[in-house]
């Protein structure tokens, strides 16, 4: 009995020192965003909280700027990555479809490949293309950048929905005269919704906390958070608080985001956000 | 049976559909693929310093271990190898923990274990700098246990920009270490528990029943979560860039700086090159460990 309840105890110690180092970070950027008093012989807890730095931060028009670029960025790429990859992804997934055409597999395979790859050296092999055409620090150009990586994980989340449709719901509609994008629309769309979403936030989300590109091929005209924040620790003005108030941009929609996806789609693969 | 004429016009739909995506794969992919190639050779006229001529010096240079690039490819290789090391290692540990003691993962644990799968690396990296640096919370505890308490050095050892890649080893391990306990945890759940009661009967011990048991058993699916885990980290680029010290580089850094900072785009492409060439070995043994893996299951 004794025995019983010191196991207890361990499982319940073990378990609260996990939740703690996993909170702890977490915590930390809340901490420095509200802190406004903070003195360094009370180094373990601010003495006051308050809204300063964030009321400071939308006071600086770059910042607003940056944020408004990011969300907006975010949602076009979101936006166009669904569209480049819902068709294919009908032919990738859809049973009635899979296994047709060498060429077809070929480009199925080669969509997985950026996920294996550097996104900086990505990004320095874009560098002349981006020359070339006229998209150095363009919108267009980074929301092209932004999508190399949102459309495999996109793409991946689509290809497992259509997987789930019986082939006999199209054969169905097709025997009694429906059009490929009929089926498209009528038929899988309504039963790939979940997918779709999953894909779309997968996208969204990737493309928030992008740091890379945007620095490589989007800065200085096209600022984002992400950029913003390593400003202000990476920068010539070391600012934490600031930093984290303005993480707390990236942070609560990604975790709120990623949270919907999971409940949306038990089982998905994991997306590592913005590397 | 669908006649020949059929079968054509549907593959020629079929590939129209996937065409908007070939092309997009094809010109922000493969494209500066072949870019950074060629220009690694001398081949292009792309940036300052190449002349359009095949010439092997930036591999030479790369390679030369008098050079700064060997020791950053070394350097990554290092940092990346100790964080899957330990991400994997607590992942496992933990994993393990829960399936001797009966403890299902509730709600609760379920929701927190994914927390940092699910952070963004810039702001990840962010919350250790602000963590390690010397006025962070571990920073000051670090000064006051080793300086202060066992007066062990006169100085505290730097946890950021540091050149053994402490705070890149610490931020990659908390990052990854969920992964590996949520995909070991799910591989152990599908093990039949009447292996470990037999093995008890038999007076085998927890230690024995890991190294003979669980290992063998989830073996496959520990080396992909270990490959996977390293491959995260060997191509991260916020995590080292703001954790990372000046020297010695970790290699997304070192080609960043080189190309864009200091302008010798020979070095930057060759460096990529090299960089997508490993990426690319440890993600085919990484789907080679899952195919095993799936086959073990």
């Amino acid at each position: 009995m004794r025995r019983h309840r010191a196991q207890r105890w361990a499982n319940h110690a073990v378990l609260g020192l996990v939740a703690l180092l996993i909170l702890l970070p977490v915590f930390v950027v809340f901490e420095y965003a509200f802190a406004t008093k903070w003195f360094p012989a009370h180094w373990w807890f601010p003495q006051e909280f308050g809204m300063r730095w964030f009321e400071r931060l939308l006071g600086l028009g770059n910042i607003v700027n940056a944020m408004i670029n990011s969300y907006m960025i975010a949602a076009i790429v979101a936006v166009t990555t669904l569209l480049v990859t819902f068709p294919a992804a009908y032919v990738f997934g859809a049973r009635t479809r899979r296994g047709d055409s060498r060429l077809i597999r070929l480009v199925e395979g080669f969509s997985s490949v950026p996920l294996a790859f550097p996104t900086i050296a990505v990004g320095i092999g874009l560098l002349p293309v981006y020359a070339k055409l006229g998209l150095l620090s363009s919108l267009p150009g980074v929301v092209a950048a932004h999508m190399i990586m949102a459309v495999p994980y996109a793409l991946r989340a689509m290809v497992g929905s259509f997987i789930m449709v019986p082939p006999e719901y199209e054969e169905a509609a097709r025997n009694l005269g429906a059009g490929r994008f009929y089926v498209l629309r009528r038929i899988y769309l309504p039963l790939v919704w979940p997918g779709v979403m999953a894909g779309g936030i997968f996208a969204f989300s990737w493309s928030l906390n992008e740091f890379v590109l945007v620095l490589l091929l989007g800065y200085p005209n096209i600022e984002t958070i992400p950029v913003q924040i390593y400003q202000f620790v990476g920068g010539y003005y070391l600012h934490p608080q600031q930093a984290a108030a303005l993480g707390l941009f990236l942070l609560v929609p990604t975790l709120a985001l990623m949270f919907l996806v999971e409940r949306t789609v038990r089982g998905s693969t994991v997306v590592p956000a913005g590397a | 049976m669908t006649s020949p004429r059929t079968s054509r016009r549907r593959q020629f739909g079929d590939l129209l559909m996937v065409a908007p995506l070939a092309l997009f794969l094809g010109t922000m992919v493969l494209v500066p693929l072949v870019i950074a190639v060629l220009s690694s050779v001398g081949m292009t006229t792309v940036a300052p310093g190449l002349t359009g001529e095949f010439t092997l010096q930036g591999f030479r240079e790369f390679f030369d271990p008098t050079k700064p690039s060997l020791a950053a490819l070394w350097f990554t290789f290092k940092v990346t190898l100790v964080t899957t090391a330990i991400s994997t290692g607590l992942g496992l540990a933990l994993a393990l923990f829960m399936r001797f003691r009966r403890i299902a993962l509730g709600q609760v644990m379920s929701f927190l274990v994914k927390i940092p799968l699910f952070m963004p690396y810039l702001v990840t990296a962010f919350v250790f700098w602000v963590l390690l640096y010397p006025k962070g919370y571990i920073g000051i505890l670090t000064h006051k246990l080793l300086v202060e308490y066992l007066a062990l050095v006169e100085q505290a050892p730097a946890l950021i920009s540091d050149p053994l890649g402490i705070g890149i080893i610490v931020c990659g391990s908390w990052m990854r270490f969920p992964y590996a306990f949520v995909i070991i945890h799910g591989l152990l759940q599908m093990i039949d528990p009447s292996y470990e009661e037999a093995a008890r009967t038999l007076g085998a011990r927890t230690g024995r029943i890991v190294r003979r048991v669980y290992l063998p058993l989830v073996g496959y699916g520990l080396l992909s979560v270990a490959l996977l885990n390293f491959l995260a980290l060997f191509i991260a680029f916020s995590i080292p860039f703001v954790l990372g010290a000046s020297w010695p580089q970790f290699l997304s850094v070192f080609i960043y700086v080189n190309a864009k900072d200091q302008g010798n785009w020979l070095a930057g492409y060759t460096a990529s090159v090299v960089y997508i060439v490993i990426a690319l070995a440890i993600a085919t043994f990484y789907t080679r460990a899952l195919q095993r893996a799936k086959t073990h299951a």
